[in-house]
């Protein structure tokens, strides 16, 4: 009887190398580890599902294509996440004109797809998305290193040393940042902050 | 009265949410730091309000988290991925600055070309068709040579044969019209008052001007 083992974590970088090599099972792997976050990153700067899959999409295409220019000085998280930031914010620019699609406007399909991790009430869940709309034209209106940097603080749970490594900034600018992006959110979004019940 | 805790330093803005973000928890170098901090927000309770600010952000941020995906989805998109990885790089033409480069010199070549073109197709016809002076068939200038021109008053006209009836030593300078060298034999000089006729060997050089006839 075959007694079971803990499979050993393997290392990104292991993993990267593996999948690059055409491996994939690793891609899977690290897809698996990593998509949910480039994910929520892209999507907060970019404001809606599909582009957020895009420029997921595209910033593995380049981790696994460019591998060179990962050269392990940082992790492989941050680098992750600073080739979709990135991306994002090159998809943004290039889709300026485009109008912030809302739940609805995309329609029932793209209703059908989002398995919200929570499923509270229709009237809450509402509520959400419009609080997530005003959130993201309140983001919007950040200068782009604000944004960027905003967001992979408050969605990727960096430190701001984690932030300052992965957009090769200093301390000082990921601290100057954070400052200037929260004061102007909290004039935007003021009248939907509320006070603690 | 010394150990007012009113002291005159006050935290900077964003060393102050530096501290609400927790980036000075868990830094043993920072102790002294966040201690102070901490004093200060005590001594400052209408600092405490920066504290709840910052916390009510957070607050709206998490809640407006967005839904993830369904697993569907995600499995397309991990497809695309494989699929883009294996196709072969295609690298756009802004990513080629060589490419631009030498686009931009060819452009610049083919201005300069059709500009040149224009230019001359604005010079006058005779300029443009006829040499000045033709060079002799036989005789390859290894340097240029200096002519001694000579003038109206300096020549006189004893006797013009044959086929040369159509042309005429130069009267007066500037010499115009098409040029060419008399051969060897077709000048001969008589008599030369007031200049110094050079002539080397049995091919003295001698530029004629072609007779206007019409």
């Amino acid at each position: 009887m075959a007694v079971g083992t803990a499979p050993l974590a393997v290392s990104d970088e292991a993993l990267l190398q593996q999948a690059v090599a055409g491996d994939r099972d690793s891609l899977d792997e690290l897809f698996l580890r990593y998509r949910l976050v480039a994910y929520r990153v892209a999507h907060r700067l970019l404001g809606n599902e599909a582009d957020a899959l895009d420029a997921v999409q595209d910033a593995f295409v380049k981790a696994l294509v460019h591998l060179p220019s990962f050269q392990g000085r940082s992790s492989f998280k941050t680098w992750m996440l600073r080739v979709v930031s990135n991306a994002a914010l090159d998809l943004g620019r290039q889709r300026g004109r485009r109008e912030i699609l809302s739940m609805d406007a995309m329609g029932p399909t793209y209703r059908e797809e989002c398995e919200p991790l929570i499923h509270p009430e229709p009237t809450r869940e509402l509520e959400r998305e419009d609080l997530r709309r005003k959130l993201h034209e309140a983001l919007a209106q950040l200068p782009p290193a604000q944004r960027q940097t905003f967001v992979l603080h408050a969605e990727a749970e960096l430190s701001y040393r984690e932030v300052a490594e992965t957009l090769g900034i200093s301390i000082g600018t990921v601290m100057s940042r954070l400052y200037y992006a929260r004061q102007r959110l909290r004039v935007l979004l003021e009248p939907w902050i509320k006070p603690h019940e | 009265m010394n150990n007012a805790p009113d002291s005159p330093w006050t935290p900077d803005p964003q060393l102050l949410a530096a501290f609400f973000d927790g980036e000075l928890e868990g830094r043993g170098d920072l102790a002294d730091l966040r201690a102070r901090l901490e004093g200060w927000l005590e001594a400052h309770p209408q600092a405490a309000d920066e504290g709840t600010k910052h916390q009510q952000l957070h607050k709206l941020w998490l809640e407006t988290a967005p839904a993830e995906p369904s697993a569907a989805t995600w499995t397309q998109t991990l497809d695309r991925i494989d699929a883009k990885r294996q196709q072969p790089i295609t690298i756009p033409a802004s990513k080629r600055p060589w490419l631009t480069v030498g686009i931009v010199a060819a452009s610049i070549a083919l201005f300069v070309g059709l500009l040149f073109g224009a230019l001359r197709s604005m010079l006058p016809t005779a300029v443009k068709n006829d040499p000045l002076v033709v060079a002799p068939k036989v005789r390859p200038a290894a340097e240029p040579e200096v002519f001694p021109v000579a003038t109206a008053d300096e020549v006189t006209i004893r006797l013009i044969e044959g086929a040369d009836i159509g042309t005429l030593v130069v009267g007066e300078l500037p010499v115009s019209g098409p040029l060419e060298l008399a051969a060897p034999g077709e000048v001969f000089v008589f008599h030369a008052t007031g200049a110094d006729v050079h002539q080397q060997g049995s091919r003295p050089p001698m530029i004629w001007a072609r007779l206007e006839t019409d």
